[in-house]
């Protein structure tokens, strides 16, 4: 593996994959969509939280432990393929959230829709700015997401 | 029919007692009032009761099996309850907080629009948390604890925020509901307390102080003495709601 590989992963990127990466990609993402949707009704109860999670019959502490379980394995299987491209994990979910509220069975569908979207969109930015040149996916996605990032920092530091 | 026991219960943090001792037994159908000044260990009680919080000491056990032995899923089933503090990290509607209660136990529950109904607030079904008043919040709140017809209610001053009208409807639904189940709950109004429930317990630093019938409550000398008060009683008339001290 060569140092321009490496480089690129660490900034993050979209390459054209083969047929194989594609099959193994649909697979990890209809696979991890599916694990996502099974957590819905817990991840809907933690928003009450902890104890009204437990009086409606959850287990937090044991749940949370699966939750994260199964949201790190997703993300490592994503990180593997794309790189670290940064910031899209927190816009995407605020976005959904604005757009169709808090229940999870719809916002987890919604943010990968989004979070597709956004990286779909930052991709072509890439590609064109500098034309022939590709500048990293990572760099304009951060160009974005560092604002968004302040712009929720404002929002929750306001009295 | 739904018992609740518990033995030696006993929970401190660091050096504090919370609860000393504490052993009770209540079966249905009952209105148990649990009193107590601030700092007394009413509401460890009720979570301990809920199984939310596990004791130092001593055993909780509904209907003979004690708590290590039910999922939390069959708690949520078979118990409404209904903790002091609820502040949800994001902004649900009422008709979302009342399904999510629902559905921890949907086979004995009515579709979330006949409760949001039965309990007047399907005006209300897609007003979120944040644009509710705190007696709307209540209300919700109650709607979604007894969604599933619980045998067993536990809930911690549920009348905390209400006017004195709401404050008595919600006593009357209690009392009601209690023809056919346990309800034990955390309560501030003593009057309220002396008027609707069977049974009443009085905790004072973290022991039983005493556990009478309602009527026989006021007579007990460690009543006033567990609050520092000295008290009046008047008898309501008939036709009056509530008696107001006045002086």
């Amino acid at each position: 593996m060569n140092l321009q590989v490496v480089l690129s992963w660490t900034l993050g990127g979209i390459q054209t994959p083969d047929g194989t990466g594609l099959v193994l990609l649909a697979a990890l993402v209809l696979g991890g969509l599916l694990l996502s949707l099974s957590l819905a009704r817990g991840l809907d109860l933690l928003g009450l939280g902890d104890e009204q999670a437990f009086a409606f019959g959850l287990d937090p502490v044991r749940f949370a432990r699966r939750a994260v379980l199964v949201g790190a394995a997703i993300v490592a299987a994503a990180v593997a393929f794309g790189g670290l491209v940064a910031f899209v994990g927190l816009i995407a979910p605020h976005l959904a959230r604005w757009w169709i509220g808090p229940r999870h069975r719809a916002l987890m569908p919604a943010s990968a829709l989004i979070g597709a979207a956004l990286v779909a969109f930052c991709d072509g930015i890439a590609r064109a700015v500098l034309p022939p040149a590709e500048i990293p996916l990572g760099l304009v996605t951060a160009l974005i997401g560092g604002p968004f990032f302040l712009l929720l920092l404002a929002r929750r530091l306001r009295p | 029919m739904m018992r609740v026991a518990c033995q030696g219960l006993g929970v401190s943090a660091g050096d504090t007692v919370l609860l000393d001792d504490v052993s009770l037994s209540f079966t249905a159908p009952a209105l148990v009032g649990i009193l107590g000044p601030n700092g007394a260990g009413k509401s460890t009680l009720l979570r301990l009761l809920a199984g939310y919080r596990q004791p130092d000491r001593g055993v909780v056990s509904w209907d003979g099996r004690p708590h290590s032995n039910w999922t939390a899923a069959e708690r949520g089933a078979a118990c409404g309850y209904c903790p002091q503090q609820f502040e949800p990290a994001w902004n649900y509607s009422v008709a979302e907080i009342v399904g999510l209660g629902r559905d921890r136990n949907p086979g004995k529950a009515a579709p979330v629009g006949a409760i949001l109904q039965e309990n007047g607030l399907a005006a209300l079904a897609a007003r979120r948390w944040s644009q509710l008043s705190g007696g709307e919040r209540a209300r919700t709140m109650l709607a979604a604890t007894l969604a599933t017809k619980p045998s067993l209610v536990l809930a911690d001053e549920p009348g905390a925020s209400l006017d004195m009208r709401h404050r008595l409807a919600l006593l009357e639904r209690l009392r009601a509901y209690a023809g056919r189940a346990l309800v034990i709950v955390v309560m501030h109004d003593l009057d309220l307390a002396l008027r609707f429930c069977d049974r009443l317990v009085l905790l004072d630093h973290g022991r039983v102080a005493a556990d009478r019938a309602a009527d026989a409550m006021l007579d007990d000398p460690a009543f006033a003495a567990a609050f520092g008060l000295r008290l009046q009683a008047e008898p309501r008339q008939a036709d009056r709601d509530w008696v107001i001290g006045l002086g």
